[in-house]
């Protein structure tokens, strides 16, 4: 159980493999979605309740879905999977035997590059949720977007509107 | 450096690659370009949590903001491509030959 965080975090490597073989996109979209709950997962194991919610309600039933139904507007009749081309089979087989032997280097001991210290323990023990038991973290980050950053929330917003005339702009006929 | 880093600075690099190879989609690039966005997002989020930068926090969401912009504006390419010529194949953009 104490591993949990780590196969969570293979998972979702293993998601990136399934739709960065490029089958067809309905394939792509549906391991997309499942690479999204896995990093919520890892993200809400490190206390950041608050931003697991963010990628579910505004990655996964936000963007997704726009993505899903632009998809089933551009689809061909007979989609392509990951077992029924080889080129894509063999670019998944290829990209999870690497992950594979990453794991098993890792976790063969503890390695040192340039002062970098790979495989130890450091990563895996998890402190315990110490200091801040009063102010939650990720709460504050979102409110303090209206306090301190007000100047992101002010170009996030001018961006946002612009990219709805860009898009307006873009899928207008010009003959 | 911990084992979670690593994984979804993999999975960052799996997806860059995938955006620069094309097959026969577009629409599949835009998906690895998301999946870009998602794993810097998570690596974000996962720093600023462990490391206890409590206002470094928005960094994430405003990531997550611009993310949808670009897919906006990805899409509606990705519409008047498959209006233009019915699918989005990649083949199909041979306007430019030099």
């Amino acid at each position: 159980m104490m591993y949990i965080v780590f196969i969570m975090s293979v998972l979702y490597v293993v998601g990136f493999i399934g739709f960065s073989s490029k089958p067809s996109p309905v394939y792509g979209g549906m391991s997309l979605v499942v690479s999204g709950g896995l990093g919520c997962g890892i993200i809400m194991s490190s206390g950041g309740s608050f931003l697991g919610l963010v990628v579910f309600l505004v990655y996964l039933g936000g963007m997704m879905v726009v993505f899903g139904y632009t998809i089933a507007m551009a689809t061909e009749e007979y989609p392509e999977t990951w077992g029924s081309n080889v080129v894509i089979l063999s670019a998944f087989l290829v990209g999870l035997l690497m992950e594979i032997s990453m794991v098993m280097w890792l976790l063969s001991g503890e390695h040192e590059l340039m002062g970098f210290y790979f495989g130890g323990l450091g990563g895996l023990v998890v402190l315990g949720e110490g200091g801040f038991e009063y102010v939650r973290e990720d709460y504050s980050g979102g409110a303090s977007l209206y306090s301190y950053g007000f100047w992101f929330l002010a170009m996030a917003g001018w961006m946002l509107f612009v990219s709805i005339f860009i898009a307006i702009e873009v899928t207008r006929k010009r003959y | 450096m911990p084992y979670i880093y690593m994984n979804i600075m993999l999975a960052f690099v799996i997806s860059l690659i995938g955006t620069l190879m094309y097959r026969s989609h577009l629409m599949s690039s835009l998906l690895c370009l998301e999946g870009m966005m998602l794993s810097l997002f998570t690596l974000n989020a996962l720093l600023s949590l462990n490391m206890n930068f409590t206002l470094s926090t928005t960094v994430p969401l405003i990531l997550l903001v611009f993310a949808a912009c670009e897919a906006a504006v990805g899409l509606a390419l990705l519409i008047m491509i498959s209006n233009t010529y019915g699918l989005d194949y990649v083949q199909n953009l041979n306007l430019l030959q030099c």
